[in-house]
């Protein structure tokens, strides 16, 4: 409900806008004489900050790379930020605030759910979006049209990957622990269901619903414990997934976890002290043990730049972000959103920093992208595999 | 069945602890403290603060740091407007929990944090088939002890007695001579007690902290005080555990795709209760109708 009254509110200010549109601003492909601006409708507050953050910071870095070789076509990069405050409503005024400081191209919140406004918004412009990781299938042109872009991994196939992982562990008995407030969960978890179930011997036994705002998770380990399952997937976020694996653990049920992206990074561990047997899918490992040297070097020029580690790996998809924006705008040598968009989904199988990364013009969220399958034991995180489109391969 | 109802009075346990909280302040002064959250959640990040403590300490501590902001809250924002209207106390409730989440938020950023609190009382032990938490025992244990001892509080203490004659008649009360800054004070520090227990004891289950996680339990602790009926202390004890129960049971016995509609379903069976006990469970009639 509320994103379709942002996209009636999107549709009636683009109408509205339409005088400024035509004398030249934020639609006009034409390339400005100074530097070309890229505007960050992000989180800088509240619940999806954390997760804004990163991928922030990546293109910072991919920014600065970029311009100290000069730029794009003789443009330097420059980013612009506005602050949605993890609120949707807000979502469309920021990014209609920074069209108006001559944005060219936005990048929105890492979520479906709170970064669609601002897609709208620009979209309706005739400005690519780009969320850098939001993961939910809707992310895509169905739904958003054909100028939004997701350099995220699409939660399904993520999970597929993940699903695929579980089976060959020698897990056969799944259960499905879903936090349905989210629509990257509700699809993680209907792809694992979907992938899982179809494999030989293997079965989803039973599935409950957790939810962040719950105290106590003691039915739902209680009912886990009867089902006879052998291996749990959490389709859930922090913090209360954090919440919901410590009760687990404290109930003493020990068997092994699966879960997925949102789950990436170290700061919810004091919550489960010593959890053993926890896996998930990541763009890279963060820890420099990742099979690839450039993910490895990010991560520690990462450090050096901003004076603290990068959180989660999604930190990532910032760069790549800024790397495809940089590369289809030099090659369509336009900001013009249909004209940019048309560029992206000729670029092919593009070799970003997250692996090579294509679109076409059905589909702008990436599907083949290698999971890097992570396991933590004790507080030490470790990649064990590397799974595209639910086969495992060799990557690094 | 057995299993749920232990869960049940767990998690009533910690409601009740809430809902009285709340229930203090509003049958003595007619105060719907929005606050009450945000004292949750002080005594949340000052356990953060002082977890590397022996626990005893750290929760004498968070107990104090607590009660000493329920205190300056009355002191500061609700004894300026005592005699105003229930209206004006509302918002400036608000207010004020707006302003400290605000402050939370400044000082800790948005980030969730996360902290190992109690680890050890995690674990489960078998009484008869059961599993029961170690916790959860504490949390009903530790509950029964502080509802015992403020009943007796408030019979048998002279400031225990003022502070019942004050919440049914405050008006006649002071006319009698009882102090009335002394008795709402006293009033909010064993609020902010009963909120700093609820911290410990959620922090301790949930091992994370986000400024907003006040805002949860003070609606469920509303909520409870709701239905077990308005300005009667023991009555909110009540609402609390029937529910914790409704939910429990919700949890267990629906199925997989309506579990996600649970809180929806529970709001829906307070509905139809108040629908026929407008007082709520417990609550007296000719007192404040729902």
């Amino acid at each position: 409900m509320l994103l379709l009254v942002a996209g009636i509110l999107a549709v009636v200010t683009a109408g509205c806008g339409s005088d400024e549109d035509t004398s030249g601003t934020s639609s006009s492909g034409k390339l400005p004489d100074g530097p070309i601006t890229i505007g960050m409708a992000i989180a800088r507050s509240g619940l999806a900050a954390p997760y804004d953050l990163g991928p922030a910071r990546g293109a910072e870095l991919a920014v600065a790379d970029i311009n100290d070789k000069g730029g794009v076509l003789g443009h330097p990069l420059k980013l612009v930020y506005g602050d949605t405050k993890s609120d949707r409503a807000l979502g469309t005024t920021v990014a209609l605030d920074l069209l108006g400081k001559s944005a060219k191209v936005m990048v929105v919140t890492c979520d479906f759910d709170l970064g669609s406004p601002a897609a709208i918004a620009a979209t309706s412009k005739n400005v690519v979006a780009f969320t850098p990781c939001a993961g939910s299938s809707q992310f895509d042109v169905p739904t958003l049209g054909p100028l939004a872009y997701s350099m995220g991994t699409e939660a399904g196939a993520a999970a597929r990957n993940v699903a695929q992982f579980a089976y060959d562990q020698g897990y056969r008995k799944a259960y499905l622990w879903l936090d349905p407030s989210i629509s990257q969960t509700k699809n993680t978890c209907a792809s694992f269901e979907k992938s899982f179930g179809a494999l030989p011997d293997a079965k989803v036994v039973g599935q409950d619903t957790i939810q962040q705002q719950d105290t106590s998770f003691s039915v739902q380990v209680a009912k886990l414990r009867d089902s006879g399952a052998d291996v749990l997937e959490l389709c859930s976020y922090n913090p209360g997934a954090g919440a919901a694996l410590r009760e687990l653990r404290a109930a003493g049920v020990d068997i092994p976890v699966t879960s997925h992206l949102a789950m990436d990074g170290s700061y919810w561990l004091e919550a489960v002290p010593n959890l053993k047997d926890f896996y998930y899918d990541a763009f890279g490992s963060l820890y420099g043990n990742d099979p690839r040297a450039d993910v490895n070097t990010f991560f520690s020029r990462y450090q050096a730049k901003f004076g603290e580690p990068a959180v989660t790996s999604y930190a990532l998809t910032g760069y790549a972000t800024v790397q495809v924006i940089a590369k289809a705008i030099e090659q369509a040598k336009t900001t013009d959103g249909a004209a940019l968009a048309k560029a992206i989904d000729g670029l092919g199988s593009f070799e970003t920093i997250l692996g090579p990364t294509g679109y076409s013009a059905e589909h702008h969220i990436v599907a083949d992208r290698p999971s890097v399958i992570m396991s933590l034991d004790a507080g030490k995180f470790t990649p064990v595999a590397t799974y595209v489109r639910a086969a495992e391969s060799k990557v690094g | 069945m057995a299993q749920n109802l232990v869960n049940a009075l767990s998690l009533g346990s910690l409601y009740a602890l809430i809902a009285l909280g709340i229930a203090l302040l509003f049958s003595i002064m007619g105060l719907i403290n929005f606050a009450h959250g945000e004292l949750i959640t002080v005594g949340g990040y000052a356990l953060l603060a002082f977890h590397r403590l022996p626990f005893a300490v750290a929760a004498g501590l968070v107990v104090a740091v607590v009660v000493a902001a329920a205190l300056l809250m009355e002191r500061l924002a609700f004894r300026p407007v005592r005699g105003a209207s229930g209206e004006t106390m509302l918002m400036t409730s608000f207010a004020l929990s707006l302003l400290i989440q605000g402050g939370v938020l400044l000082k800790e950023g948005a980030d969730p944090q996360s902290v190992d609190v109690l680890g050890g009382l995690g674990a489960s032990i078998d009484v008869g088939g059961l599993s029961v938490g170690r916790l959860d025992l504490a949390i009903v244990g530790v509950t029964a002890v502080l509802l015992a001892g403020l009943a007796w509080f408030l019979r048998a203490t002279p400031l225990g007695v003022q502070m019942r004659a004050a919440a049914e008649d405050f008006t006649m009360a002071r006319a009698l001579g009882i102090r009335a800054d002394r008795v709402v004070a006293t009033a909010f520090g064993v609020s902010g007690a009963f909120a700093a227990v609820a911290a410990v004891f959620l922090v301790a289950r949930t091992g994370t902290l986000t400024p907003s996680m006040g805002l949860s339990p003070v609606l469920v602790g509303f909520v409870a005080i709701v239905l077990g009926g308005l300005g009667r202390l023991w009555a909110a004890a009540i609402g609390a555990y029937v529910l914790a129960a409704l939910s429990v049971m919700l949890q267990a016995y629906l199925p997989g795709g309506l579990a996600a509609y649970r809180d929806a379903l529970v709001y829906l069976g307070i509905i139809v209760i108040l629908l026929f006990r407008p007082h709520g469970i417990a609550g007296r009639p000719g007192g404040v109708r729902v």
